[in-house]
């Protein structure tokens, strides 16, 4: 059914298509269950052409902790997990907007510049425990909303997505 | 016409600053307190977002329905493989959403709805009944059955979660209209205030409109006023000055009879009178010497208060000013038995540029004070220049006398004021002395200080600023009390009405060495300068028919050197005006009132009529023309020519008084016939007393004649002359005797004054060896 120049044509084809994926790292692969999806302009993957992270992935980046009074609960909370930023770049992500999406498919679109001007943290630990679904795990994009009142607006407080699964980068 | 003001005009700046910040405290604390308050409102909106109470409704639903078509599909679409995993994911998802709803914020808007209560319990009762068989995915997996048993539960949950959603929005709409009216209602009441606080300022604002409008009507006024009470303080200071001007004129006025008066009662007291007449006059004159002091002070302050005293300033030895004031106060002093010594310092310079009157003035005033305040002890004065200050004189007068207390000494310098009330009678004086002295001080740039204490004396300082100068050449002219004959005889025409001016007019001319010729008024001297030629005018500054002024100003207009005359007016008038108005009408020089000689004789000295002379007086005289030498007009000179007498000295004086024995003192009024002796020269004199006493020509021998004669008039005639010439000589007894042989043959009692001849015979002879007494130490 291939003729020699389509079989060609085709080979150059996906030649060309893989091409950007020869510059692509491949990174390790999850051992556990997958929580959290990266997809679009990424330099890493490990799975396709998305890197996928389990929980052993993210508590193996640096982590960081603050606490913070938030809208959602009367008393300030302690959130504890790698930075936006360093999850970014474990991904060689390179856009300017990441679409984070949760688990109820609630979708926002976050500058990628929030990630170098704020310390967001992609917690994973809510007052030094494991999130449940339940309560807004496992993951939870959270800013430093004590840390300027700039920041406690609605618009940084929409940005704050939690039951996180997925950061598209576009 | 302007009343205290009232209300608000009375308000200070604080109280308006108190009105106006409690007036915006009312208004603005309220709307800053809804300002704060819509703040907070706002502030609490951003974090409690309600409207997430919608969307936890809404995601609650939702996930409610997503998990029901999961495990529907699980059931339906077995080819379909739904996990496990999947499930619980989903499950869980829908569990999270429950919290979200009862943990928020707003909860309160949606609590007690029966709808809320509903779907809470049944999800919670769902959520406590299933969590068991969510924990294990894998038993779910198998368990078909089981999953649309829970899909048939949950379906039936759904009704209520939509109840939930609606009512949820329902609360939402309530609260954003409980929101919207407290808006409403919060810019109603902003509204209000800022009406209430547009009403309070415009309130102010009028209160400031008319508080201003009323102050400047009341500054108008008062500019008014301040604008009347110039006009007024000028009017009050034009009459104050007019009086003043009176009051100078109205003294003058009286000092001019007042002299005669004075005179007449000199006069008097030379005529034979009883002791208690003689006591009487005595009186009348130290009544009338007491009067004319007041009168020269009441002048001295009116002048100072008009303005016009002004210091003629030339050059003064103080020396002499200071021996003259204790000359003239020494009597007085030795009278009470006192001590009386004027010291001047060395170093003062001899000469000095000063007013010698008006220092005169001070130091006279000073030591009288001293004088009559004191009754033992001693008045002393010191004169001697301050080395601190330039030009400084000071001049000290301290007395034993009783002294002051300090309320005395506070208002020693106030007018009228006296030391002692009780005093007052006794002791005289207008109480205007100190003023002008400390007037007098002050225009020379000076002042008066007074020291006193109740019974040890008081102590004045003055101190003056007078420059010192070189002594001018005819420094001798000007100093010295006693006459001096002139060097130069003068033709001097004098215009005077005044009988008793005239006299002593005629005599102090007589003693100067000049010849005069007399005349009423003006218009006769004005006719006889077109007859004959003279060397000066006097003339008096009120005269009937031509006054002074008037008759300076015909003479000016007379042809020929008559025209050029030297012109003097003797005035009392110190006025600076009057000098004015004078010198612009032709008068050159003046004489002040009462004439004195060396008031005279520096005025024809200013005229050029008169050289300097030395202080010996050699007489270098040309005898000149005499009166007697024009036809038509009576010879008045009973002078001689320049002769070389000197004047008397205070020593030679007292070495006369006590040569005097009772008789002459009765028959010769020694100080009249010294004070002759002194101004005539030897030769003069002599003939004076041969006009008097020599046979057959003098006038004693001519009565005599007439006596026997038994001829009235005649007797009347030479009884009158002899007075004339007697009184002037000072011969008391003769003038007596004469004075009552005139007066009975007047009366045509001739054989009465017949009688008295043998009287004025023996009065006659007696008189000439009362004479003798003093011929011894005037013989040269």
């Amino acid at each position: 059914m291939f003729t020699p120049l389509s079989r060609r044509l085709l080979i150059a084809l996906m030649g060309a298509t893989l091409l950007p994926l020869a510059h692509a790292q491949t990174a390790p692969a999850p051992q556990g269950r997958v929580i959290l999806t990266i997809s679009g302009k990424i330099g890493a993957t490990n799975q396709g052409n998305k890197m996928v992270m389990d929980m052993a992935m993210l508590e193996a980046l640096p982590q960081h902790s603050f606490t913070t009074r938030t809208p959602w609960y009367d008393k300030p909370v302690k959130f504890t997990g790698p930075l936006l930023a360093d999850v970014l770049a474990a991904a060689k992500a390179s856009g300017t907007t990441v679409s984070a999406v949760a688990i109820n498919d609630y979708a926002i679109k976050i500058p990628a510049d929030d990630a170098r001007k704020f310390k967001v943290v992609v917690a994973r630990l809510m007052d030094d425990k494991p999130m449940p679904v339940r309560d807004k795990g496992p993951l939870f994009v959270v800013y430093p909303f004590d840390s300027s009142a700039d920041l406690r607006t609605s618009t940084y407080y929409e940005r704050s997505i939690w039951q996180l699964k997925a950061l598209d980068i576009q | 016409m302007n009343s205290e003001p009232t209300g608000l005009a009375r308000w200070q700046p604080r109280h308006w600053a108190a009105a106006v910040g409690a007036a915006l405290m009312v208004t603005l604390t309220p709307l800053t307190y809804i300002q704060w308050d819509q703040l907070q409102t706002m502030k609490s909106l951003k974090t409690n977002q309600v409207d997430s109470l919608l969307w936890a409704a809404y995601q609650l639903e939702r996930e409610a329905s997503r998990l029901t078509y999961l495990l529907h599909d699980s059931v339906s679409h077995p080819y379909q493989k739904v996990t496990g995993d999947e499930l619980v994911e989903r499950y869980e998802v829908f569990a999270s959403r429950l919290p979200l709803l009862t943990r928020i914020p707003r909860r309160d808007l949606i609590e007690n709805e029966a709808a809320y209560t509903a779907a809470v319990q049944g999800v919670t009762a769902f959520l406590e009944k299933y969590d068991p068989v969510f924990a294990d995915p894998q038993a779910l997996e198998q368990a078909a059955g089981t999953r649309a048993a829970i899909a048939d539960e949950l379906e039936s949950l759904e009704k209520s979660l939509a109840e939930l959603t609606r009512e949820a929005n329902r609360a939402t709409s309530r609260f954003l209209d409980e929101r919207n009216a407290q808006l409403q209602e919060q810019s109603l009441l902003v509204v209000g205030l800022a009406a209430v606080q547009t009403v309070v300022l415009l309130g102010f604002l009028w209160l400031l409109v008319t508080h201003l409008r009323r102050q400047l009507a009341q500054t108008d006024r008062l500019r008014k006023l301040s604008r009347e009470l110039e006009t007024a303080r000028d009017v009050a200071e034009a009459a104050n000055h007019g009086k003043s001007v009176f009051l100078a004129n109205m003294s003058h006025e009286i000092r001019t009879p007042f002299q005669g008066v004075l005179g007449m009662l000199n006069l008097l007291e030379e005529t034979g009178l009883s002791g208690q007449q003689r006591d009487y006059v005595q009186t009348a004159r130290d009544s009338a010497q007491h009067l004319l002091g007041v009168l020269n002070d009441i002048l001295d302050v009116s002048t100072m208060e008009s303005g016009t005293l002004r210091l003629s300033v030339a050059p003064v030895e103080l020396r002499h000013v200071a021996q003259d004031v204790e000359g003239l106060m020494r009597a007085a002093a030795r009278e009470k038995g006192l001590d009386l010594a004027v010291h001047v310092d060395r170093a003062l310079p001899s000469w000095v540029m000063a007013d010698a009157t008006r220092v005169r003035q001070i130091l006279f005033n000073l030591l009288g004070n001293g004088v009559k305040f004191t009754n033992k002890g001693r008045v002393q004065a010191l004169i001697e220049p301050i080395p601190s200050v330039p030009d400084g004189v000071r001049i000290t007068v301290s007395d034993t006398g009783m002294g002051m207390d300090e309320a005395t000494v506070g208002q020693l310098f106030t007018r009228f004021y006296q030391a002692d009330n009780s005093l007052r009678r006794r002791i005289g004086g207008t109480g205007l002395g100190l003023e002008i002295s400390r007037n007098l001080a002050r225009m020379m740039g000076g002042d008066i200080e007074v020291r006193s204490a109740l019974g040890e004396g008081s102590t004045f300082t003055v101190t003056l600023r007078l420059p010192a100068t070189e002594a001018p050449a005819n420094a001798a002219t000007l100093t010295g009390d006693a006459p001096k004959r002139a060097a130069r005889r003068l033709k001097v025409l004098v215009a005077e009405d005044h009988p008793i001016n005239l006299k002593y007019m005629n005599i102090l001319l007589e003693q100067m060495g000049h010849d005069a010729v007399f005349c009423e008024n003006g218009q006769e001297a004005l006719q006889l300068l077109e007859t004959h030629l003279f060397d000066v005018v006097l003339l008096d500054y009120h005269m009937p028919v031509l006054d002074g002024l008037a008759t300076t100003q015909a003479i000016r207009a007379l042809p020929g050197p008559a025209g050029q005359i030297k012109v003097i007016l003797v005035t009392a008038d110190v006025v600076n005006d009057t000098r004015k108005r004078a010198r612009e009408v032709g008068v050159d020089e003046f004489a002040s009132k009462p004439l004195q000689a060396d008031d005279l004789k520096q005025a024809l000295m200013r005229c050029g009529l008169l050289q300097g002379e030395d202080s010996t007086d050699t007489g270098h005289a040309d005898p000149g023309i005499t009166a007697t030498d024009l036809p038509g007009v009576a010879p008045v000179s009973l002078g001689g020519a320049g002769a070389d007498v000197e004047p008397l000295t205070p020593s030679q004086w007292d070495a006369l008084v006590p040569a005097r024995t009772a008789d002459a003192g009765i028959l010769v009024d020694s100080e009249s016939y010294v004070e002759i002796l002194a101004m005539m020269p030897a030769d003069t004199h002599q003939e004076l007393l041969g006009t008097l006493f020599d046979p057959p020509e003098g006038t004693v021998h001519a009565l005599m004649k007439d006596l026997a004669a038994g001829d009235g008039p005649r007797i009347a005639y030479n009884a009158h002359k002899l007075k004339g010439t007697a009184m002037l000589m000072g011969f008391r007894g003769i003038v007596r005797t004469a004075q009552q042989i005139e007066k009975l043959a007047t009366d045509g009692h001739v054989r009465d004054a017949q009688a008295l001849a043998d009287e004025l015979m023996d009065t006659s002879l007696r008189t000439r060896e009362a004479l003798r007494d003093f011929e011894t130490p005037v013989a040269p």
